[in-house]
């Protein structure tokens, strides 16, 4: 499987995040996984899972300018 | 030359009028105009009309006074209609002839009934009208319609939140309550476009932010539209055809929760989801966010059961193999023990202490056998060995 660097997974969206999760549980329970890349698999699972809980933690607010060019 | 004064005719008129109509109610369908509610001195006046096409066929003056204030409100409540210009009401009225004021109407009453059953028929119309005009966007489905709006999907997580609703009003702040004291820490970005939510312009305002809405549609989750329930409230504003065939086509899953129990409204049919109150509506939102948490925790634990009923297997997998390789090294070592024991035996028999056993002798010179004869010279010192003992021994020749 492709690995997602953090970078990637930070850009990832609601739907993809939980898709990407969906893979890797597949996988893991198919046994489709390497013993030896079973580590890095689940430190991704992590990382998208953690990736997940500061986006609904934090969400982006809109800016300033944005809202001025609005008309708001 | 006989006259009466002023005072006497109109008191004649007055009388006359009393005999007819005093202490009785009459019920009339009339138009309203020209109306004008004093909320703090609790009386109102009005125009009731009845009119021909445009032409105005008869026309009096009416009012509301105090000891029947009450009735507008209780109108209002039960219709969700503001008691305004152009309705055709059925009114329960008396007649009064004042000396001075004339004659006007006092209003006792007013049918609820007709009205929501004039507004049904109205909404009915308008319902008809956006399935007729704009069949891509406003469906018809075993008697319930609904709009492109409502197959509009719902982003998993809803936090961009287009709000649509009256600055400061009971309405916003309960549903900004609501979402910032979610139990699970959700945060949200919520962007106002203000409106005004009922008067004559209001469909027109809220048309105008959800055009301004459309425009940003990448940004936004959902747009929600709400506004706080009360006697006050006009919520005919939210049966508007150009308002909802807007909605209809939004992008964006809309949200209402415009505070009404009376009964649906148009908005509220083409909205993505319709909930009762401001903040049941953004219940919704957090329950609907919190049923994605509940699906990520939900991976996260099969994830941690996937992995150690991976790691039992292999384990269980490495025990099999382990155990396979003791059983194969056991019979490796006790097949070469044998073969050891077998040559331990055969090569035994050939030691040379066995062979003197045997009756054999053997002649060792310097501690070494000797096996050939050219090994052996005169006077060299041996030894011969005996099954029964050992003899020194000179080479004589």
């Amino acid at each position: 499987m492709k690995k997602q660097t953090k970078k990637d997974i930070s850009a990832l969206g609601y739907s993809e995040i939980k898709e990407r999760l969906n893979t890797i549980m597949d996988n893991l329970e198919k046994g489709n996984v390497e013993m030896e890349s079973l580590e890095e698999l689940l430190e991704e699972a992590n990382q998208l899972i953690q990736a997940c809980f500061t986006k609904i933690a934090k969400a982006e607010k809109i800016s300033k300018k944005w809202l001025d060019q609005m008309g708001e | 030359m006989s006259f009466l004064r002023l005072s006497e005719f109109v008191g004649k008129i007055k009388d006359t009028i009393d005999a007819e109509y005093y202490g009785e109610t009459f019920k009339i369908l009339a138009e309203t105009t020209d109306i004008k509610i004093y909320y703090q001195k609790t009386y109102a006046f009005l125009k009731l009309i009845e009119k021909r096409g445009n032409e105005i066929i008869a026309e009096i003056s009416a009012s509301i006074w105090s000891n029947h204030f009450s009735i507008i409100s209780k109108f209002q409540k039960e219709t969700g209609q503001t008691l305004d210009q152009n309705l055709e009401l059925l009114l329960e009225v008396e007649v009064q002839f004042h000396t001075r004021y004339g004659l006007r109407l006092s209003i006792v009453g007013i049918d609820s009934a007709f009205t929501l059953g004039k507004l049904e028929q109205q909404k009915d119309a308008t319902l008809k009208l956006l399935l007729q005009k704009n069949p891509g966007f406003v469906f018809l489905k075993e008697g319930i319609y609904s709009s492109k709006n409502a197959l509009t999907l719902i982003p998993e997580v809803v936090q961009n939140i287009a709000l649509i609703c009256a600055a400061g009003s009971d309405g916003r702040r309960d549903f900004v309550h609501e979402l910032e004291s979610n139990p699970w820490g959700m945060d949200y970005n919520i962007v106002e476009f203000n409106t005004q939510v009922q008067g004559e312009y209001a469909a027109k305002k809220m048309l105008e932010q959800l055009l301004k809405i459309e425009k940003h549609s990448d940004f936004f989750d959902c747009v929600c539209i709400v506004r706080g329930g009360g006697s006050n409230t006009d919520f005919t504003l939210f049966d508007d055809y150009e308002l909802n065939l807007q909605l209809a086509k939004t992008g964006i899953p809309v949200f209402t929760g415009i505070g009404h129990e009376r009964n649906v409204s148009i908005a509220d049919l083409m909205a993505s989801q319709y909930l009762k109150t401001p903040t049941k509506c953004a219940a919704f939102i957090n329950e609907h966010n919190a049923l994605y948490l509940s699906e990520i925790i939900n991976i996260q634990n099969q994830m941690a059961l996937a992995v150690e009923d991976l790691l039992y297997e292999e384990r269980n997998g490495l025990e099999q193999y382990a155990g396979k390789v003791l059983l194969a090294l056991d019979y490796y070592f006790k097949r070469e023990k044998t073969e050891l024991e077998y040559l331990h035996d055969k090569f035994g028999l050939m030691h040379p202490g066995n062979v003197v056993k045997r009756g054999f002798s053997l002649v060792r010179k310097n501690n070494k056998i000797v096996s050939k004869k050219a090994d052996l010279k005169k006077d060299d010192k041996v030894l011969i060995e005996l099954m029964d003992g050992i003899v020194n021994a000179t080479i004589t020749e």
